[in-house]
């Protein structure tokens, strides 16, 4: 049986995959967006012709590879079992075309596939590991980077560290000026936030920092703008960003002249917790405002309203006198 | 001339009384336009500077504070995004910094030239007027407590906002100069400034929009609005309910310098039955 891509079947219709809650998808990336994004690809993909014309022009049989593919995995809801979880094999084919790789044959990072049906399919770390050398194969700098970052040596560990995707995204990968990419400013802290939930979270998103970025702000300090972005390092490790010595460094790349006090003291302090005296500070000064603000409001909204009793009052009084006088 | 006039006002009065209510009404509120000064062109001209970056910061403030929500994303949009609001904010900021720097130099200015004057520093007598003024309106005596220059409310309006302008002002620059505030203060203070920037932000908004339009606006007396803020002065009537204490001594000095020590507003002779 030969697996051709029927134009007759139904297109399946763009839907977003588990992207983390609250990014914009395809549908609400603004014009301008996907005008420059179309540059970029339209740049991206004369550019990457040229090698292969003057090899011969052998890619002109690029495409014809991924109409297979899509012929199966075009179908919304292909899944499989796998342990008893459900993994779908669903890829949207507009999704990808749509993609900074849309252009590439799927083969260029699913290099391990062969025959029909899959030899040996593999799927969880193994198959991120996989497409994480995949990457590597053009990306090879940034691959390098990761690999001695947090994520990338806790994921050589086996622990459920980010690979390439969990950041990035797969068949939806876009430019990273693209509002729509899962690395666009505005999406890091969703991005991060997806695995690293809890105080730093919360507590960034309090900060102005996140407040800024949350309503669209391009210069305050997302989660990489601190702590990196290939590069990440636990914060008691030597040459972190976030590290007491690079500290002074770090915030000093967006404000003017950091000094190296800015090392001394925590950030993401969670004055809920009260876990720190910094903490209970900023907690007891909320408190002292708050009821000052409740005090201060009730004891006026008080004074207006016996002030208006007493016009209510004294102007009842006048009527009365009024239809006494007229009375007579 | 003053003595004419003085006189005008006499007759006017005594005659009034054959009118009937409504004429007398404005026969009085014609013939007694004579206009006290409460605010000079420079205190005019703080306030007014004071209301225009007030209404500037909390506008370019507030969707910060609640930045998660729709309409702040809506607000900072009309702005030209969260940038461009911010530096919006920054300029109300300035703004509000060099009035507040202002009225410190035109107090010590007044110091100086020894003007200056303690009318706005608390009293007992405040503290009994309020109490006085909660018993006159629950109808617990006739009495209406009687105000000198400035009554508690305006005092209490007048050193709510130092205060505030403290906070606003001292925790504003914290998060504006956070590289300089933490060579003096630790990490922790500057959150903490924060903090109090937002909170302290409600109260200001909450007292001004309550209170004070209460006060200027919505007060039965003075609704639609005081216009004292305008043209700095007020009428004798007004001076009358408002501040008699003053009223007094201020016809007392004048009875003393034989000179109208007040400017006038409008002319109380044009009022043809002021002349009868």
């Amino acid at each position: 049986m030969v697996y051709r891509y029927n134009p007759a079947w139904p297109v399946p219709t763009y839907r977003p995959r588990a992207r983390p809650a609250g990014i914009p998808g395809e549908e609400e990336v603004n014009s301008v967006g996907e005008m420059s994004s179309n540059l970029y690809r339209g740049l991206f993909v004369t550019l990457l012709l040229v090698p292969l014309l003057l090899s011969g022009g052998s890619g002109a049989a690029a495409g014809s590879t991924n109409d297979a593919c899509l012929a199966c995995h075009g179908q919304e809801g292909l899944k499989v079992q796998v342990d008893g979880k459900e993994v779908s094999l669903y890829v949207a084919p507009e999704e990808f075309q749509g993609s900074v790789h849309g252009s590439l044959d799927c083969t260029v990072c699913h290099k391990e596939i062969r025959g029909v049906p899959h030899e040996n399919p593999s799927y969880g770390p193994e198959f991120s590991g996989a497409l994480n050398e995949s990457c590597g194969r053009c990306h090879a700098d940034v691959v390098k980077e990761y690999e001695s970052s947090i994520h990338g040596q806790g994921f050589k560990k086996g622990v459920d560290a980010a690979s390439c995707t969990d950041c990035h995204g797969t068949h939806d990968i876009r430019p990273v000026d693209d509002p729509a990419s899962l690395v666009y400013p505005q999406n890091i802290p969703k991005t991060c936030g997806s695995c690293h939930q809890g105080t730093p979270l919360k507590t960034y998103y309090a900060s102005f920092h996140g407040k800024a970025v949350t309503l669209g702000s391009m210069q305050s300090a997302t989660c990489a703008d601190c702590h990196g972005a290939h590069d990440i390092l636990a914060a008691d490790t030597p040459g972190s960003r976030v590290s007491t010595e690079r500290r002074p460094e770090t915030c000093g790349s967006c404000h003017r002249k950091a000094e190296p006090s800015f090392a001394q003291g925590k950030v993401h302090l969670d004055p809920e917790a009260k876990d720190d005296p910094g903490a209970a500070a900023v907690y007891y000064t909320g408190k002292f405002f708050t009821w000052l603000t409740i005090l201060t409001i009730t004891a006026l909204v008080l004074h207006i309203e016996i002030e208006l009793y007493g016009e209510w009052r004294r102007n009842r009084k006048k009527d009365k006198n009024r239809k006494k006088e007229g009375g007579k | 001339m003053m003595g004419d006039k003085a006189l005008n006002v006499r007759k006017a009065n005594s005659t009034a009384a054959a009118f009937p209510e409504e004429a007398l009404r404005q026969v009085e509120g014609r013939a007694r336009v004579r206009a006290y000064e409460r605010f000079n062109v420079q205190q005019r001209l703080q306030h007014i500077v004071l209301f225009i970056s007030f209404t500037l910061l909390a506008v370019t403030g507030l969707p910060i504070k609640y930045a998660e929500t729709a309409w702040a994303s809506r607000v900072a949009a009309l702005f030209g995004g969260m940038d461009a609001m911010l530096y919006i904010h920054l300029f109300g900021a300035s703004m509000m910094i060099a009035v507040a720097v202002n009225h410190l130099l035109y107090l010590l200015f007044g110091v100086i030239v020894g003007e200056f004057s303690t009318a706005m520093f608390p009293t007992p007598k405040d503290f009994k007027d309020l109490f006085d003024n909660i018993r006159y309106q629950l109808g617990l005596t006739d009495q209406e407590p009687k105000f000198g220059r400035y009554s508690y409310k305006e005092k209490f309006d007048y050193w709510a906002v130092f205060w505030g302008m403290f906070i606003m002002v001292g925790s504003g620059l914290v998060l504006w100069f956070p590289s300089i505030a933490v060579k003096y203060i630790p990490l922790w203070a500057i959150e903490a400034a924060r903090v109090a920037h937002s909170d302290e932000a409600i109260l200001a908004v909450a007292a001004i929009f309550i209170w004070h339009m209460y006060n200027v606006h919505f007060r039965p007396r003075v609704f639609p609005m005081s216009l004292v803020w305008w043209t700095g002065t007020m009428t004798e009537e007004e001076m009358e309910k408002e501040h008699p204490v003053e009223l007094r001594q201020r016809k007392l000095q004048e009875g003393a310098d034989g000179v109208p020590a007040y400017p006038e507003r409008g002319s109380g002779e044009e009022s043809p039955q002021a002349k009868v």
